[in-house]
């Protein structure tokens, strides 16, 4: 009764356009109502103001705004440009080789930024127009800028690893380390597709870059380039908590804006510390309804009687389990952002791993995965909005030729789901 | 007066988002250099938090950020979508409201009670009442907005 009111109000809400945190918040007060329906309201309502304040103050979430307030910085200091320049001269004069850096400059600015929508919005200026003009069709051009962006929330650091952690109770730093390789096999799976579509088309190549401009375009982005190191050796090397990382790698990013390359000035910050805000708390007020919503289904028991009957309905089957996981949030990825699924399905999905002696950074690994391809097929992948916008194609064209990229999308999630070790080979013992 | 008005979450935004990075930044160093750290910093980061989110979420509001499904709603006549979006705007008023009188509640429980917060033994209160300040101006924002949404004659 209390699960038919829970999602059945929420997915009413959905259909009607109607923002997902208010989606979440709002069916879970209709379910509490209901659920205390003949106590007094103040008792009822009393865990409200308490869910909101406890989930958007837990301090491993402060990894968001600064990821994300680094990642807008570095962004105006125009490193996106450098990095397609190198990308340019090491790999321009190969047939097809603008699909790679499209890719390769996705894999490096992944590195940089958190979210998958802001690496599609700051590199696709430049690269689908570069991609239509080397000879690719606009639609193909789109997807793959769509799909290259995905890589965002693998490679660390990543706002969904964060989450992840932060639901599952596991290390973020030790997510962080897993996600490098499915995300650099899933730019590879890429570029095999990029290269092999790219037999259809007449395409024109690059003169080959000199040693010597080589040499230039990576010391142009050398600044750049250093941000991932900082922020991935640092936690790797036992300096940073994830946290910390990610206010470091804020703090240099304006050091190299305002001192190094000079292209962000004082009074643009007010702009970018706005735009940070307004990001991280899109976010945030879904982590926020979505908490409650947890709680709901927690306080409701619905969790507990969904993990124990996945658990006798696998019977201790993990590649069952997995399929079951990979299914539900592919479908979940095409209605429902990163967070929110994480916050609706990682509670659901986690004791029943751990039943399965599953280890929970690779699952977490395969979730994320999953949620990236999410951002990639329609009707709410948001990375292929912002393609589009770029691009101006409308939604049904670039879902057609976002097909063959998804299907190697899809491939590589079930290699990392399936082989432990390409999550965990890096992962310290 | 107005124009400070229009803006207030954004000045506080900016603000809080400073703060916290350049406090978190500083513990860092803090750490390393001087091997201490100051025990404040994490608990005024986190608490500052609740209020850039909610701030935020306000700013959000205004830009009409906050993200959707919106394949139905883009199907249907412009009528019909502007009537769904309403009702939206009305749960999202209503939702924020709430929040916004139980965080009340809460905050003056807080202070009848003398709460002092878990590390610094402060007047839990002071950052209890970041939740109904922030949620007064997302229920504000909202508000505005389904009013500029009644008010817009045809939507393309």
């Amino acid at each position: 009764m209390l699960v038919a009111v829970l999602f059945i109000s929420f997915a009413a809400l959905l259909l009607i356009g109607t923002p997902i945190a208010v989606c979440l918040g709002s069916s879970s007060l209709i379910t509490m109502l209901v659920q205390g329906a003949g106590k007094p309201l103040d008792a009822v309502m009393a865990a409200l103001p308490r869910i909101v304040s406890a989930s958007t103050s837990k301090f491993v979430l402060l990894a968001i705004p600064f990821f994300i307030l680094g990642g807008n910085i570095m962004e105006k200091t125009g490193i996106s440009k450098k990095l397609i320049d190198l990308a340019e001269a090491c790999v321009g004069h190969i047939k097809g080789g603008v699909a790679m850096v499209c890719v390769l400059v996705s894999c490096f600015f992944a590195a940089i930024s958190g979210s998958g929508p802001a690496t599609v919005a700051a590199l696709g200026l430049i690269m689908i127009p570069a991609m239509i003009k080397a000879g690719y069709n606009p639609a193909f051009s789109a997807a793959l800028m769509a799909t290259g962006g995905a890589i965002g929330v693998i490679i660390p650091p990543s706002i969904t690893f964060v989450v992840y952690g932060s639901i599952a109770d596991t290390s973020i730093g030790t997510l962080f380390i897993s996600g490098i390789l499915p995300g650099l096999l899933m730019g590879a799976a890429l570029i095999l597709v990029a290269l092999l579509m790219g037999r259809k088309y007449d395409l024109k190549t690059m003169p080959k870059a000199t040693g010597k401009e080589r040499w230039q375009a990576f010391k142009d982005a050398f600044w750049g380039l250093l941000m991932p190191v900082i922020i991935l050796g640092g936690i790797y090397g036992g300096i940073f908590t994830p946290t910390e990382a990610a206010a470091v790698s804020a703090v240099y990013g304006l050091v190299v804006g305002l001192f190094i390359y000079k292209t962000v000035k004082i009074k643009e910050l007010y702009r970018i510390l706005i735009d940070s805000a307004s990001t991280t708390a899109t976010v945030m007020f879904i982590t926020a309804a979505a908490s409650l919503f947890a709680y709901i289904l927690t306080r409701a028991r619905i969790d507990v009687a969904i993990s124990t009957s996945l658990i006798s309905f696998t019977e201790g089957n993990v590649i069952l389990f997995f399929l079951i996981v990979n299914i539900l949030l592919l479908i979940a990825g095409c209605f429902l952002d990163s967070t929110s699924a994480l916050y609706i399905f990682t509670p659901l999905f986690v004791p029943v791993a751990m039943a399965l002696g599953i280890d929970l950074v690779h699952f977490g690994t395969v979730m994320v995965v999953n949620l990236a391809i999410g951002l990639v097929t329609p009707p709410v992948g948001v990375n292929l909005y912002v393609a589009c916008g770029i691009a101006k194609i409308d939604l049904k064209t670039i879902s057609k030729a976002v097909i063959p990229l998804v299907v190697a999308a899809v491939i590589v999630l079930l290699l990392v789901t399936y082989i432990p070790a390409i999550s965990l080979a890096l992962v310290p013992s | 007066m107005k124009r400070v008005l229009n803006n207030l979450e954004e000045y506080l935004c900016a603000a809080c988002l400073s703060v916290m990075t350049l406090l978190a930044f500083a513990n860092v160093v803090a750490r390393y250099v001087f091997s201490a750290s100051f025990s404040f910093s994490e608990e005024i980061t986190t608490y500052l938090f609740v209020l850039l989110s909610l701030m935020g979420a306000a700013i959000a509001a205004k830009r009409e950020a906050h993200l959707g499904f919106t394949l139905l709603t883009d199907l249907v006549p412009p009528a019909v979508r502007k009537v769904m979006k309403l009702i939206g705007y009305l749960f999202a008023i209503a939702f924020c409201a709430l929040l916004f009188y139980y965080g009340l509640l809460m905050t003056i429980s807080q202070f009848t009670r003398q709460q002092v917060t878990a590390g610094m033994q402060w007047p839990e209160w002071i950052f209890g009442s970041f939740v109904p300040f922030g949620s007064f101006f997302v229920t504000l924002r909202f508000i505005q907005l389904f009013i500029k949404t009644c008010k817009a004659k045809e939507e393309d």
